[in-house]
């Protein structure tokens, strides 16, 4: 057995192992889980760090600090597309030290307002106007869905069914600044009295259709989270068998 | 000077004995209490009056601001007038309490203090009577035989020619008014006043002292006098009169001028209207019961102090310079005692058991045995099992899906007209733990990317996206030969989330300095990757994730930039309802989906090319029957459970 | 002093987020190039904002592992594997074998692992919620959840049959067209909500830069 495939056997066999000891937990917490958990965090984290600093820090700031020497001065173009950066980064580890940290409000504030306007700009160019046109351009009669191609009645039903979702949704949202509202009822139920019996009906509506279609939608996006993770399930079952199979083979296969 | 009330006709007070009428003053029932008083001429006082004066006042000489008619006397004796600055003149004229030493020499009592009548009515035994008023008695018993005289001189006033002769006798039974019908008062205690005198005199009286006599027409004989401060069991008080209080400022209160006026029988109707006031509930419970003392106690003359210092020296029953609240005393005797409701007594109770409570050691719970997780045990084994059966034994087999979905046809079009040169950006934006979904899903499309030749640029704004990436597109390159740098590179990592994503779309040859797996340079320099300067110069975007952030932050972001080039979005199959609307608006932003396991299997067929979806076919289609297997008995349950509930009630 | 800091960083956000809005109605090349330097800027901070979260995860269980805490061994493991991956990836680089093999033999697999509970945990779950609680929301969850799942997986029985083509379409008029109303209002309520909270950062009624 080669050393690559010795390697490959070793990793295969960690692998398999650090999968049965999580699926343990489907019996209870034990100490293999946490074994696992533990290890993985540390991986995942020393992994990412690793990557930031060589996908991004190194080649933007080191790299070109380096290669400039201090003639990076002189360089204006350098100057902000490296000194700068390189001094918000010290001004941002800085932080690290509590009696230093004021100076560190500089990045932050620079990153939380690149990141709200960011965030506002696409949403109401991304999001808020199109779909809002959207909604209203359905309701044309002589539209045709364009990528089902859906026309006439069944087109009507289908938009009066999106507009209704779209109006009761938004409707059982509320979006103000009183704390006091943040949890009261968005709806009641009214007795309505009939000749022959008197029943409760929603009242408002609206509210009461968004809170059906919000668990609606909750309902489709469950059933899909469900799927998406019977369909992991089954892939490391799978890879147990494979494991097992190259374990196996590995440890007849050797002298 | 003590503020004591004392009768109208009363000459002295009962209670310090001091003079309350000024000698000589022809004093008439008619006179108003506090009605001006014109005090006499130093030259027309007897001496012993004059020296009194000019030791009290510092003066000898009247102010000379006397009212007009009066005669003004001379200044045979400098008088002081010790008043201060702004007060009345008979502040500083107040004679000392004990001035029975100093009262008139003999010889010289007034003729109007002898003309003191005796009390007609028989006194009560020596026994009941307080010693203050024994000796008032005496004194008036004294000067009984002291008859007016018609030829008594009255106060002088400033016109009237004064003669040097003793004051007169005070007032004449002419000049006295005949005492009122008393309302209970007993006689013996208004024997100061002599009772037979006769009606009010004039006050122009020529017989008497015009100092005597009260310029005022309008007053009816009532001496002016400060009452005591003595409250009744109604707690009123006398009522305070505003006016002028004459030399000798004894102010009668209105209930002794009530009490001399003739009775005027009220109408038996008007008396019968009047109901007795009754004071409701609410206000009865308000007053404060034995809490304040409705008697001010007054002490004994000989145990009253003698005031030292200060103007009022050596009078007894001046009123203590310092607030009596400043002086520590016991509390009364069963003062303040609280009224409890039943409600407050019963919150109180309620109150003290809390404390009570708190106070108690709780008792250590016994600890409650963990219950075996079965229902998690037995989901468990099912889902394993049905997820394995198919791995480990081959079956069952599930039926392939036939019908393609309509998103299929559209995404495989897209691929199909895709531009043939230009290099497809293909976006790992989901975590590790998803790629066994991820992978059989996306797999097809690349498999039919690489078909076409489209060489594929991978980039990811997660740090585990690059090692992903070249995971599945390794795979799928072996399968076609493919090169890495050649067919496909991985640009690698893109920190910053939306930002990133604006900066890549705005600018991607500024976004990213170095590749993964590449050579170490930049990876714009690669030949595949040449003429990519701008978003638009990508043929395809193709974004492989399974939070529904991502995807709208994708299609939110890069659009502007696209420039009409199609956004293809690979999701989980959770995430498709959230990115449905963007992909089914009349100007759509994602132009092609691709979601769930099904759609994978169909295109895997479309593609005639069996993949990773349909190795995982059979086991996800027995699982999720373990899946829906609980979820229907579990609705049965329920209905079972509601019906039996229902019925029980 | 500290009030002045505060206020000029207050500031200096609302300028930075004014310009980056700006960029997305104006087509200026002097705002476009302020622009790109400014989220150049970001993207390099945001690098070095993992790092610096890297820093406080070590300091945590560095002093758990100092004062002995209860589960201080887990801790210790931890430490190790952080330091030796970040180490190792500084020195080798990510795109080494030895990272390809840290993150393909024990990330991947334990990730996945976790994400395959899900399936039991998310089962018992919605087994739970049919069989205990029975409201209206409740119930129409369970039976949209239900329809989606009959009409996605494939049928042991009857697949392929008139039935399960019946049911195929139901579940894509009922994912497509009804969760798609609900949907697009939940997109257009979070993006509201999106919008109001960057505008409180740009407006300066957020804060969250401290001092």
């Amino acid at each position: 057995m080669t050393d690559a495939a010795l390697l490959e056997l070793i990793g295969t066999a960690v692998a398999a192992l650090l999968t049965i000891m999580v699926l343990s937990y489907a019996l209870g917490d034990n100490a293999f889980f946490r074994l696992a958990a533990y290890l993985f965090i540390g991986v995942a984290a020393g992994y990412a760090g690793a990557v930031a600093w060589h996908d991004v820090l190194e080649p933007r700031l080191i790299a070109p600090l380096l290669a400039a020497g201090p003639a990076i001065v002189n360089d204006s173009t350098q100057l902000v597309q490296v000194v700068a950066p390189i001094l918000l980064v010290i001004l941002l580890l800085s932080k690290v030290a509590p009696t230093m940290g004021r100076l560190g409000g500089l990045p932050v504030a620079l990153m939380v307002g690149v990141g709200a306007g960011v965030v506002v700009g696409g949403a109401i160019t991304g999001t808020l106007v199109p779909q809002t046109l959207a909604a209203m351009g359905s309701l044309n009669p002589a539209g045709v869905a364009p990528q089902t191609g859906e026309t006439g009645l069944e087109r009507l039903v289908n938009v009066l069914i999106v507009l209704l979702g779209t109006v009761s949704t938004l409707s059982y949202f509320r979006l103000t600044g009183r704390g006091d509202q943040a949890d009261s009822a968005r709806y009641g139920m009214r007795p309505i009295r009939t000749p022959i019996v008197t029943i409760s009906i929603p009242w408002p509506i609206l509210p009461f259709l968004g809170e059906m279609f919000i668990a609606l939608t909750f309902g489709v996006m469950f059933a899909g989270a469900l799927s998406a993770v019977i369909l992991v399930l089954v892939e490391r079952l799978q890879f147990l068998a494979g494991a097992g199979n190259i374990i196996l083979g590995g440890l007849l296969a050797a002298p | 000077m003590c503020s004591t009330l004392n009768l109208e006709e009363a000459e002295t007070c009962k209670l310090c004995g001091s003079r309350l009428k000024p000698t000589g003053r022809l004093g008439t029932p008619s006179e108003e209490p506090g009605s001006q008083m014109r005090l006499p001429s130093t030259g027309e006082l007897p001496p012993w009056l004059a020296r009194l004066r000019k030791d009290v006042t510092g003066r000898g000489n009247l102010p000379p601001d006397l009212p007009p008619g009066e005669p003004s006397a001379p200044d045979s004796e400098e008088l002081p007038l010790s008043t201060p600055e702004g007060g009345p003149d008979w502040l500083g004229r107040m004679r000392q309490a004990e001035s029975e030493d100093e009262g008139p020499p003999e010889g010289e009592v007034p003729d109007w203090i002898a003309k003191a009548a005796p009390a007609p009515s028989p006194a009560p035994a020596e026994g009941e009577v307080p010693a203050w008023l024994a000796r008032i008695r005496a004194k008036a018993e004294a000067e009984a035989p002291i008859q007016e005289t018609p030829e008594q001189e009255a106060w002088p006033s400033p016109a009237a020619p004064e003669e040097a002769t003793p004051p007169p006798a005070p007032s004449s039974p002419d000049l006295i008014p005949e005492p009122p019908a008393t309302l209970g008062i007993p006689d013996w205690l208004l024997g100061n006043r002599p009772e037979d005198s006769p009606a009010a005199p004039e006050p122009e009286a020529p017989s008497q002292p015009s100092w005597l006599t009260v310029s005022d027409s309008d007053t009816t004989g009532k001496l002016p006098h400060v009452p005591a401060l003595i409250l009744d069991e109604a707690g009123a008080l006398p009522p305070v009169r505003d006016e002028e209080l004459g030399p000798i400022s004894v102010e009668v209160p209105d209930w002794m001028t009530e009490l001399q006026a003739p009775p005027t029988a009220a109408p038996p109707e008007a008396r019968s209207n009047l109901a007795p006031a009754t004071l409701p509930a609410w206000l009865e419970a308000m007053r404060p019961v034995e809490t304040f003392r409705s008697v001010v106690e007054i002490e004994p003359e000989e145990d009253q102090t003698v005031e030292a210092a200060g103007p009022l020296a050596g009078l007894r029953g001046v009123l203590l310079a310092e607030p009596v609240m400043a002086m520590p005393r016991m509390p009364t005797v069963g003062g303040g005692r609280l009224e409890v409701t039943e409600r407050q007594f019963a919150q109180a109770e309620l109150l003290h058991r809390l404390v009570e409570e708190e106070q108690r050691e709780a008792k250590a719970r016994p600890q409650a045995r963990a219950r075996p997780p079965l229902l998690r045990w037995l989901v468990s084994i099912v889902l394993f099992v049905a997820a394995a059966v198919p791995t480990f034994a081959g079956g069952p087999a599930f039926p392939l899906p036939l019908l393609q979905p309509r998103e299929l046809d559209v995404l495989a079009s897209l691929v199909d007209g895709a531009p043939a040169g230009q290099p497809v950006l293909v976006v790992f934006d989901y975590e590790a733990g998803y790629a066994g979904e991820l992978e059989a899903v996306a797999g097809p499309l690349i498999d039919h990317l690489m078909n076409r030749g489209l060489p594929l640029a991978t980039l990811s704004t997660r740090p585990t996206g690059p090692p992903l990436a070249e995971r599945l597109v390794a795979q799928v390159a072996a399968r076609h030969g493919a090169v890495r740098q050649e067919a496909f590179l991985h640009l690698g990592y893109l920190s910053g989330g939306p930002t990133a994503v604006q900066l890549f779309a705005a600018a991607p040859t500024q976004a990213v300095f170095r590749g993964y797996l590449g050579p170490g340079g930049s990876p714009w320099l690669e030949p595949m990757l040449q003429r990519v300067h701008a978003l638009s110069d990508f043929g395809m975007v193709v974004v492989i994730t399974t939070g529904t952030e991502i995807a709208r932050v994708w299609a939110e972001q890069t659009q502007p930039w696209l420039a009409g080039r199609p956004l293809v979005m690979v999701l989980s199959a959770g995430a498709e309802p959230m990115v449905r609307p963007y992909y089914e608006a009349l100007q759509p932003k994602v132009q092609g989906i691709l979601s769930g396991l099904p759609a994978a299997v169909a295109y895997e067929l479309r593609l005639a090319a069996p993949g990773i979806a349909q190795t995982r076919w059979n086991g996800f289609g027995l699982g999720l029957t373990g899946v829906e297997g609980f979820l229907i008995i579990g609705l049965l349950y329920g209905i079972v459970a509601w019906v039996l509930r229902g019925r029980g009630a | 002093m500290r009030s002045g800091l505060h206020f000029l960083w207050t500031a200096l956000a609302i300028l930075f987020g004014t310009l980056v809005l700006a960029g997305y109605v104006l087509d200026s090349p002097a705002l476009q190039s302020i622009r790109s330097l400014l989220m150049q800027w970001a993207v390099i901070l945001a690098a070095a904002a993992l790092l610096l979260g890297l820093v406080n995860m070590l300091s945590v269980h560095w002093n758990k592992v100092g004062a002995q805490e209860k589960g201080w061994p887990y801790s210790a493991l931890l430490l190790l594997a952080l330091l030796a991956t970040f180490i190792l990836g500084l020195v080798f680089g990510p795109d080494s074998s030895l990272l390809s093999a840290l993150f393909n033999d024990i990330q991947q697999p334990v990730e996945a692992s976790l994400v395959a509970l899900l399936a039991v945990t998310l089962t018992v779950a919605g087994f739970r919620l049919v069989a205990r609680r029975r409201n209206l929301a409740s119930v129409v969850f369970a039976v949209s959840a239900l329809i989606v799942l009959l009409g996605t997986g494939p049928w042991l029985v009857g697949g392929n049959g008139s039935f399960f083509l019946t049911m195929g379409e139901l579940r894509a008029w009922w994912s497509q067209v009804w969760a798609a109303g609900g949907a697009r209002g939940l997109l257009l309520g979070v993006a509201l909500g999106a919008t109001v909270t960057g505008l409180r950062v740009l407006l300066g009624s957020d804060r969250p830069y401290g001092d």
